[in-house]
């Protein structure tokens, strides 16, 4: 429209694409602490002039669209870095709490009872007959059988806990891809509309970027706008519905199965577990059902390792009152008898953990024993009785064999390669104090008392290099545990160390992002005095053409 | 030129401030509680060391007391064999004084009674208790190793009770004799003192002071002239294997000196190990203050003039 009338309308135009301008200002200054919102920005367009006389003149201006300032590289790469973010930030938490049990190891709990245990073998040694020395030990015993027991709860406690974890970051992972799914569907309306739908834009990133902590997902963006996220290599969503996460107990390997329905899927859930190696859930699965697993086992072995050497050894020695034969924790290997009367006997302890078999039989007459392998029933040792007793190591097994009074006698030797438990359950067996075994020779009252041998041997075990199950080279027991210390140690200190860095990684990509899309308010303050100066200019034009126009009215009619 | 945002500028701020707080407290932790590890993950390899170095001090600790014991124990048994040398050499002079010639009957029957006492006397002393244990017995600790017999069955008869095993304590690393790790710490009693009802005849204290003894109520001149050599010979095993104790006694001595300037040196090691250099932390500490005060107070200013520029 041109004329008098024109000039008012490119007053209105301005007047209402600076209202715009000025609103998007407000509203990024009000965003200015949400998370995740992207500052926005309000494009004029100028009106298409008219041609005309003198020449073209502009027709006013256009808010023409309200665009959203973000660097999508920028985006992704801080959506992709939280995986990783999570993943340590996880593994930091649940590593420490682990750590922390072992509070000042080196000089107490289970490394203070051992040696304490151990030390005090020489205590009866050096008095062997004083019955206070042996009830200590045995009270010693047991205080290092609570110590572990506390450790192997406190490692099932870590794994109850961490198994709540899981189950909360699949329940966390499945609201959110509904969600995202759901913001997919309204982006893509306003689209079709010809709208920006930039609040649901800064919302869909935002949940990805915490779908992104919370696992490794795979993203990416179609051409009309369209988000497509995969979870284990499969869709989380379609147009129509949206995939299922699921944690599954997997009660025979004690290990969580996450699985997955993709949208529209039939059959039986996918197992993704695998493929699951990032953010907050892979970090959570990491330390329950690997490292704290290998701990637990690690314990369990060094457990399984000082109940049997010790066992071995003091079964060979006598006991005040003559017992010989006798176990000083409870056995780890469960022994059988399968033919015979029962007046002779057998004590069966592992003393070569790598190289144990799952399964011998013994059988035993007056003169010798003979041991065979239960698979295929071939002869691995024998021995000779001596005084009634017969000490043979075949398959793993040190065996200690009482002779028949009559006949012959057969048993099952089991369980030598089963450690898991033995933490949780190793305790000292019920014995006497008069059936410490510190004589290395028959002893019987009034006689041979003083014979200590055979508690210096048991001493003597906390430096003996021993083959501890799943190991190449045999280390000593105190070796051992300050391996699965370190081992702890050196996760738990990675992880603390990758998390800080990750941290400051996250940081500066934010802060990158922040320095394209953050709102400065200083910046706005200015724009929003800049676009009022604009509004009143153009409310001022309106008001000269009101007066040009009044004049126009009034003007005298010449004619 | 780099666009800061309000929120760029509170992050950053925060992360200086977290950060320095943190630095803060890892030397505040560690000046507390004197170490340089409180947790595994606190310095694995420390822990590791420390724990290796711990076990080391704990052994070396014990066999200390060990040695302290064997040593106590022999220094005993050094003692009793010492007053049963005195006792023998007095007896010796009892001989030498009844075998003159001047001697009748009558004066050889007072001396043996006090032979008896005497023969009494080494009896009860080689029944002396270390502690709980008999010394004498081999390992026969909880029976008095020596039985004198009924004056009118079998007299002056004194008979080993013991074994001929020992009893050992443990005063090196590895529980064996041929690398020095076992010392035996009792004695086989009839080895030194003899035994008068197994072998009446052998050159050994009690059988020599029962012979002794028979011969002066007998007033057997040529018994007691033999008496004298035959005590010399007991006196001189006893003082021999008395010497022999105390060869083992300080050698004993000798291993717990060496024993405790290692266990010095593991405590020094496991101080550098373990223990934080208060100085260095503290001289940190102060540091991390300092730059903790400077953070709080940039916030401050960097706070205080975007206000500024806003709201004046």
């Amino acid at each position: 429209m041109s004329g008098i009338i024109g000039v008012m309308n490119i007053g209105q135009s301005g007047i209402e694409a600076n209202e715009a301008a000025l609103k998007t200002a407000g509203n990024n200054l009000s965003n200015v602490n949400t998370p995740g919102y992207s500052r926005e920005r309000t494009i004029f367009e100028q009106h298409i002039p008219d041609s005309g006389h003198p020449g073209m003149v502009g027709g006013g201006v256009d808010a023409r669209r309200i665009r959203r300032v973000v660097n999508h590289f920028l985006t992704s790469q801080s959506t992709r870095q939280k995986t990783t973010l999570g993943f340590w930030e996880s593994s930091r938490t649940s590593l420490g709490e682990i750590d922390s049990y072992y509070f000042h190891a080196q000089s107490e709990g289970l490394s203070r009872d051992l040696s304490r245990f151990f030390n005090h073998w020489e205590t009866v040694a050096n008095h062997p007959a004083d019955r206070a020395a042996r009830s200590t030990l045995i009270m010693y015993g047991k205080t290092l059988g609570q110590d572990f027991h506390q450790l192997a709860s406190l490692y099932s406690e870590s794994r109850n806990r961490l198994s709540r974890q899981i189950e909360d970051q699949v329940v966390k992972v499945n609201s959110k891809i509904t969600r995202i799914a759901s913001l997919n569907h309204r982006i893509l309306e306003a689209r079709g509309r010809g709208e920006d739908p930039n609040t649901f834009l800064d919302e869909r990133s935002r949940l990805v970027t915490e779908v992104a902590r919370l696992t490794n997902a795979h993203f990416f963006h179609d051409k009309d706008g369209s988000l497509n996220l995969h979870l284990g290599g499969q869709a989380a969503f379609s147009e129509q519905s949206v995939g299922h996460m699921t944690a599954v107990f997997d009660s025979v390997h004690d290990r969580y199965r996450i699985e997955f329905s993709p949208p529209a899927h039939s059959g039986a859930p996918l197992d993704i577990t695998d493929r699951l190696k990032g953010g907050s859930l892979g970090g959570y699965l990491d330390v329950r059902d690997r490292k704290l697993k290998a701990m637990e086992h690690h314990l369990d072995v060094l457990a399984h390792q000082l109940v049997n050497s010790v066992n071995s050894a003091h079964a060979r020695g006598y006991g005040l009152s003559g017992q010989t034969g006798v176990n000083f924790f409870n056995p780890t290997v469960e022994v059988t008898r399968t033919k015979g009367e029962g007046s002779g006997g057998l004590v069966a302890n592992v003393y070569d953990s790598s190289a144990v078999l799952p399964k011998v039989e013994v059988e035993v007459d007056q003169t010798g024993v003979r041991v065979f392998s239960a698979k295929d029933h071939v002869q691995i040792g024998s021995g000779v009785i001596r005084d009634g007793v017969a000490e043979v190591e075949a398959g793993g097994y040190s065996l200690r064999v009482l002779a028949p009074k009559k006949g012959a006698e057969s048993f099952v030797v089991s369980g030598g390669k089963d450690v898991a438990g033995t933490a949780l359950h190793l305790n000292v067996a019920p014995i006497s104090a008069d059936d410490i075994a510190a004589a290395g020779s028959p002893v019987s009252p009034g006689k041979n008392e003083g014979d200590n041998g055979n508690a210096h041997q048991i001493f003597y075990l906390s430096q003996k290099h021993l083959h501890f199950q799943g190991e190449a080279e045999p280390s000593s027991l105190y070796e051992y545990y300050a391996s699965g210390v370190a081992r702890i140690g050196a996760w738990a200190r990675q992880a603390r160390l990758n998390d800080k860095a990750q941290v400051a990684i996250s940081q500066s990509l934010e802060n990158q992002r922040l320095e394209v899309s953050g709102v400065s308010i200083a910046n706005e303050s200015a724009k929003i005095i800049r676009f009022e100066k604009a509004y009143q200019a153009s409310a001022n034009l309106i008001q000269m053409v009101n007066r040009l126009l009044d004049t126009l009215v009034h003007l005298p009619n010449s004619g | 030129m780099i666009r800061v945002t309000g929120l760029m500028t509170d992050r950053s701020l925060m992360a200086n401030h977290d950060r320095a707080t943190e630095n803060l407290y890892e030397v505040e932790r560690q000046v507390s509680s004197g170490q340089k590890a409180d947790t595994p993950a606190d310095g694995p390899e420390t822990m590791s060391e420390a724990l290796r170095i711990n076990r080391t001090l704990a052994v070396t600790h014990q066999i200390i007391q060990n040695a302290r014991e064997g040593a106590n124990r022999i220094s005993l048994m050094e003692s009793i064999l010492s007053q049963i040398d005195n006792v023998m050499i007095r007896a010796k002079g009892l001989a030498i004084r009844q075998a003159n010639g001047t001697m009748d009957a009558q004066d050889r029957r007072i001396s043996a009674e006090e032979a008896e006492r005497l023969l009494e006397q080494t009896v009860a002393l080689a029944n002396t208790r270390g502690g709980e244990q008999y010394l004498f017995g081999g390992t026969n600790i909880s029976l008095p190793p020596f039985s004198l017999s009924d004056k009118d069955t079998e007299p002056y008869v004194v008979s080993y009770r013991g074994n001929h095993k020992n009893s050992t304590i443990q005063q090196g690393f590895t529980p064996t004799f041929r690398q020095a790790g076992l010392l035996k710490t009792t004695l086989i009693g009839d080895e030194v003192l003899g035994d008068s009802s197994k072998s009446p005849e052998a050159n050994r204290a009690f059988p020599a002071m029962r012979r002794f003894i028979l011969a002066l109520k007998s007033n057997n001149e040529s018994g007691i002239h033999r008496a004298i050599g035959e005590l010399d010979t007991a006196v001189r095993a006893v003082t021999e294997r008395s010497a022999i104790l105390g060869t083992y006694e300080r050698a004993l001595r000798g291993t717990i000196s060496r024993l405790e300037k290692y266990q010095t040196d593991l405590k020094v090691l496991r101080s550098q190990t373990e223990d934080v250099d208060i100085p260095k932390a503290a001289s940190r500490m102060a540091l991390s203050q300092n730059l903790l005060e400077v953070a709080a107070k940039s916030s401050r200013n960097i706070l205080q003039n975007t206000r500024n520029v806003l709201f004046n």
